[in-house]
């Protein structure tokens, strides 16, 4: 029974997007939390990344986690995985020197 | 006949109470991260001023995954209220069918039972006069 239909599994482009915007703000999440830990001094150098650069590089990976994450439903729980995919995307590309 | 055994709606559990609780949780945690976020953001843009088209996006990102979540909600709310509408429907062609086969077992007919042959044809029946009727009494107004 589709009781819950908006609860199933299924890959849609709503939820594609859904959780591809989710993953980029787990990305920038990464970015920006040096940011706010270091407050009142927050970064000055110069080397702290263009914000497209960094957006381009969020939407890029993001796509990775909006693929694997498209078939789950656009709830707050799923919606909190796609962020921590994105957060976890940006730790890696850091640790392989990417940016 | 067991009325509430036809749904087979899901007991209140406290394991899902707690479900529902994890729920609001992560949406709060959600709109934290969306938060820190955009707070992160306009902490940078106070050094270097191009941040600000950042901030912009980012919000503009906030109102459409928030815009989703209640789209989602309000689809699914829309979905409860014609199952109710359609159980309240079932429920009273069951109600008038107990009626009709209480009427029949003081005759001294057998009443059917779920596995005789003509169960979903009377349940049917019902169904299909209570349909004329809602029709004809349309047709009237």
């Amino acid at each position: 029974m589709s009781r819950h239909s908006q609860l199933e599994l299924g890959e849609t482009w709503p939820r594609f997007a859904a959780h591809w915007v989710a993953a980029c703000f787990g990305h920038f999440l990464k970015v920006v939390l040096p940011l706010i830990t270091d407050w009142p001094f927050p970064l000055l150098s110069h080397d702290f990344p263009r914000w497209w650069s960094v957006l381009a590089f969020a939407g890029v990976t993001s796509l990775l986690a909006a693929i694997i994450n498209a078939n789950l439903p656009v709830t707050a729980r799923e919606l909190l995985k796609s962020a921590a995919f994105g957060f976890a995307l940006n730790a890696t590309g850091e640790m392989l020197r990417l940016t | 006949m067991d009325l509430e055994g036809i749904f087979s709606r899901p007991e209140p559990t406290r394991l899902r109470a707690f479900g529902r609780m994890v729920n609001i949780v992560c949406f709060f945690l959600l709109l934290l991260v969306m938060g820190t976020v955009v707070y992160g953001l306009v902490l940078r843009a106070e050094w270097e001023r191009s941040y600000y088209l950042a901030v912009g996006i980012s919000v503009l990102g906030v109102i459409v995954l928030l815009i989703g979540l209640a789209q989602q909600e309000i689809a699914a709310r829309d979905k409860a209220t014609w199952r109710a509408m359609a159980e309240w429907q079932v429920r009273a062609t069951y109600g008038k069918l107990a009626a009709r086969w209480a009427e029949r077992e003081k005759d001294g007919k057998p009443v059917p039972t779920i596995d005789s042959d003509d169960y979903y044809e009377q349940l049917l029946e019902v169904l299909i006069e209570d349909m004329q009727q809602a029709t004809q009494s349309s047709l009237r107004e």
